[in-house]
């Protein structure tokens, strides 16, 4: 197996006492776009669980919950978009090391469009957030409108919006299996956890 | 006219040239956004002096719902004749930050974010 890696992702995650995983199996049943917020809403709401006495820091607490709800859906939403192997399963992770929460979630990937994602995952972790910001909306509108309004390219807007408007920090990790050529790809959120929260004992 | 649907409500006020987006907005790839552009769109074509869009109810938005929304706004630079106005509310995370980057696109907008 050789692995390709984009971003920061951190191979030395030490052993945690907890983490929660979610594994949809999509060859059970069909992959229904509702899942992308339930998952969301869980991973939240376990965050929230996470902190026992935030007296005082409920803002803290609900801007976590909500950062970890929006990288949670964007990452998930890509994860059924992209999902090729519908005999593996899609994994959702997150657990909690010193100052900050690591969601990673996995799917697997069609190995045709490698070359693709990699272009794509270098400029986006070798540019400035803010302007390609810009750049890619003006750049989705002209698509558009040479589409007739359908944008066929992926924009990258939600990897941009994580760095920019939650401070998350990316990686990616692309696992191919020789001989058979299945490629899991492993997306990984940093989310950094406000300092008043380790208050009161947590 | 109004949208609504068990996750959200976008309704347009026609005689205040007012658009207000509240819930959460979760949809599928700017595809099923679709139908909010085309309100967004309409209100727009009515030319008015002024045309606020109020987002205070808006817990959730999607990266997707966030590029609709920019793309409107980038498409409002177009139309120098009508005054943008957005309505925001501190108390959602992820507004502050968001809506100054949509100010950012198009800096005639005025952002008004209450506490």
């Amino acid at each position: 197996m050789h692995s390709v890696v984009f971003g920061r992702y951190e191979t030395e995650l030490p052993e945690t006492k907890e983490h929660l995983t979610l594994s949809i199996a999509p060859a059970a049943f069909p992959l229904r776009w509702s899942l992308c917020s339930l998952s969301a809403n869980f991973m939240a709401d376990y965050v929230g669980s996470v902190f026992r006495n935030v007296n005082g820091f409920e803002t803290q607490l609900d801007q976590l919950k909500h950062t970890v709800s929006y990288v949670a859906n964007e990452l998930v939403e890509n994860a059924f978009k992209y999902h090729h192997d519908f005999t593996t399963g899609i994994t959702i992770t997150i657990s909690k090391h010193r100052a900050n929460f690591f969601l990673l979630v996995s799917n697997s990937v069609d190995a045709q469009r490698l070359p693709d994602f990699y272009t794509f995952l270098e400029v986006l972790t070798n540019r400035d957030p803010t302007e390609l910001y810009a750049e890619r909306l003006e750049q989705a509108l002209l698509e558009d409108m040479e589409n007739d309004g359908a944008s066929q390219k992926k924009s990258g807007l939600g990897f941009i919006t994580m760095m920019m408007i939650y401070d998350v920090t990316l990686g990616w990790r692309f696992d191919t299996n020789e001989p058979h050529s299945q490629v899991m790809l492993t997306t990984m959120a940093q989310i950094p956890i406000a300092k008043e929260l380790f208050q009161n004992g947590n | 006219m109004e949208i609504k649907t068990s996750d959200y409500t976008v309704k347009f006020d026609e005689a205040n040239a007012l658009v207000t987006c509240a819930g959460s907005f979760r949809l599928n790839g700017v595809d099923e956004y679709s139908p909010i552009v085309n309100l967004l769109q309409s209100a727009a074509d009515q030319s008015p002096a002024q045309l606020t869009l109020d987002l205070r109810g808006l817990e959730f938005l999607n990266s997707s719902g966030i590029n609709v929304l920019s793309k409107f706004v980038i498409s409002m630079r177009q139309r120098a004749n009508i005054q943008l106005i957005v309505k925001g509310s501190k108390r959602i995370p992820w507004q502050t930050k968001s809506l100054l980057n949509l100010q950012r696109l198009m800096p005639a907008l005025q952002l008004d974010m209450e506490d």
